[in-house]
């Protein structure tokens, strides 16, 4: 863990030693940090950086890191097979609400119909080019998926509580 | 007698032939290598995994060669010979021994640290090559040789602080260890903080979804701040190419599995994928 950044700051030659990284992580075990990286960047430089000489290389460093890990969008996604999100999904339905896609045909035929039809939305927003930008708006209302997600909000906000 | 990693210290194969080597020959091994290698650790572990006593001696600036022989407490002899004290006539009484004496005159085979040899006076490694290299010494207050019963594995760190003299250095084997790569640190923090990391995305899912309470937290951090810090702690698992490549869409062996221990964590991160992907949209 925290080995590649370890590494990122050795690269822009910071003298850190693997102690110090152990103190850090050990500090992570301790919960002084928490889903947060503006106090992890705070322990992180207080383990492992002791001169102010080295702020500096420090923050560059630190930046460096992250921009990498930022650019990253929708990894957890990609990381993390359908047929999970589906069965998340499935579970916030109502019983009526499942009955009735299953008499549409089931979870998976109403999914491949909602493609088709976004598909179609896009092609055809193309050919309208102006009216693009109104064709979207138009578009996610039809394909349901805003609808559904409303439902789904208050059901959970109701189960977090 | 082979040296090997530990289930608390990692050695690499040039270490444990070093070690192997001056166990064997009867050298003194010297250990250089940056701040924080491991280079004390070493001794502890190689007197674990040989099952032999360790005696440490570590060195300060004031330390002087002598020390680590014998002291001669002449100022509790000179007191005691005023208060007329019998022990007075045995000079021995007065002998206290050193590291050294002590691993020569041990039963069994001992390994003995002499730690961060360059903190002290130039001249002491020179004041100890006879002692290191013949394994004796002469104590003159007693008129004679302490001769090493089983020749101790000497085990030497230097930190780099001064040159260490050639005269010195002939008669060590030599080890430096370098720092580890990544597949070693990975094994190194493997052993010091085994799960830590399914521990702490567990943790922080448990925290966002209130399964557990952190007295003291100052908010509950978002969707998208436990993204973030879940990306941190699996950061290590992503493979190069989509580093370098910046797609993540591309099929991946999905990493899950290092990132979750049960069925319940796998639960938790069923949600979080969930609600990240409605956020993400909405």
């Amino acid at each position: 863990m925290l080995i590649n950044f370890f590494l990122t700051l050795r690269k822009y030659k910071l003298p850190v030693t693997i102690r110090e990284l152990m103190d850090l992580i050990s500090g992570l075990q301790h919960q002084l940090v928490y889903a947060n990286l503006d106090d992890f960047y705070l322990l992180s430089r207080t383990a492992l950086v002791k001169d102010e000489k080295n702020y500096d290389k420090f923050d560059r460093a630190f930046s460096a890191y992250f921009k990498g890990l930022e650019d990253l969008h929708g990894l957890l996604e990609s990381l993390i097979p359908d047929e999970w999100l589906r069965h998340e999904f499935e579970k916030s339905l109502s019983p009526e609400q499942l009955k009735e896609i299953e008499s549409l045909g089931g979870l998976e035929k109403l999914i491949e119909a909602f493609k088709k039809a976004k598909e179609e939305a896009e092609a055809k927003a193309g050919e309208e080019g102006k009216d693009g930008d109104e064709g979207n708006a138009d578009r996610q209302g039809q394909s349901g998926p805003g609808g559904l997600g409303k439902g789904k909000k208050k059901e959970s906000q109701k189960g977090m509580g | 007698m082979i040296f090997e990693s530990t289930d608390s210290y990692i050695a690499t194969d040039e270490l444990s032939m070093a070690v192997d080597a001056a166990a064997k020959l009867e050298r003194p091994l010297l250990i250089k290598g940056e701040p924080g290698t491991g280079k004390t650790m070493l001794a502890i572990e190689v007197a674990k995994s040989l099952g032999m006593p360790l005696l440490e001696w570590h060195i300060k600036s004031t330390t002087k060669a002598v020390n680590g022989l014998y002291e001669y407490d002449a100022v509790s002899r000179l007191r005691d010979s005023q208060l007329g004290d019998e022990r007075v006539n045995d000079i021995s009484n007065y002998i206290k021994k050193g590291k050294l004496w002590e691993a020569f005159e041990a039963e069994e085979r001992v390994v003995l640290l002499i730690d961060e040899i360059d903190k002290a006076d130039i001249e002491f490694p020179n004041d100890l090559l006879q002692e290191i290299d013949r394994m004796e010494f002469y104590v003159y207050e007693l008129g004679k040789t302490i001769k090493a019963k089983n020749r101790p594995i000497v085990i030497i760190t230097s930190n780099n602080e001064k040159e260490l003299p050639d005269a010195f250095l002939r008669r060590c084997f030599f080890h430096f260890i370098n720092f580890p790569d990544r597949e070693t640190m990975q094994q190194i923090v493997d052993v010091h903080f085994p799960g830590v990391k399914q521990d702490m995305v567990k943790e922080a899912m448990e925290i966002f979804f209130d399964v557990r309470k952190v007295p003291g937290l100052k908010k509950k951090p978002s969707t998208s701040e436990l993204i973030d810090w879940l990306k941190l702690l699996m950061a290590d698992d992503i493979p190069d190419e989509i580093l370098t490549n910046r797609d993540a869409s591309k099929a991946i062996p999905p990493l899950y599995g290092a990132l979750v221990k049960n069925e319940q964590d796998v639960h938790l991160l069923e949600r979080l994928a969930f609600m990240n992907r409605r956020d993400s949209r909405g």
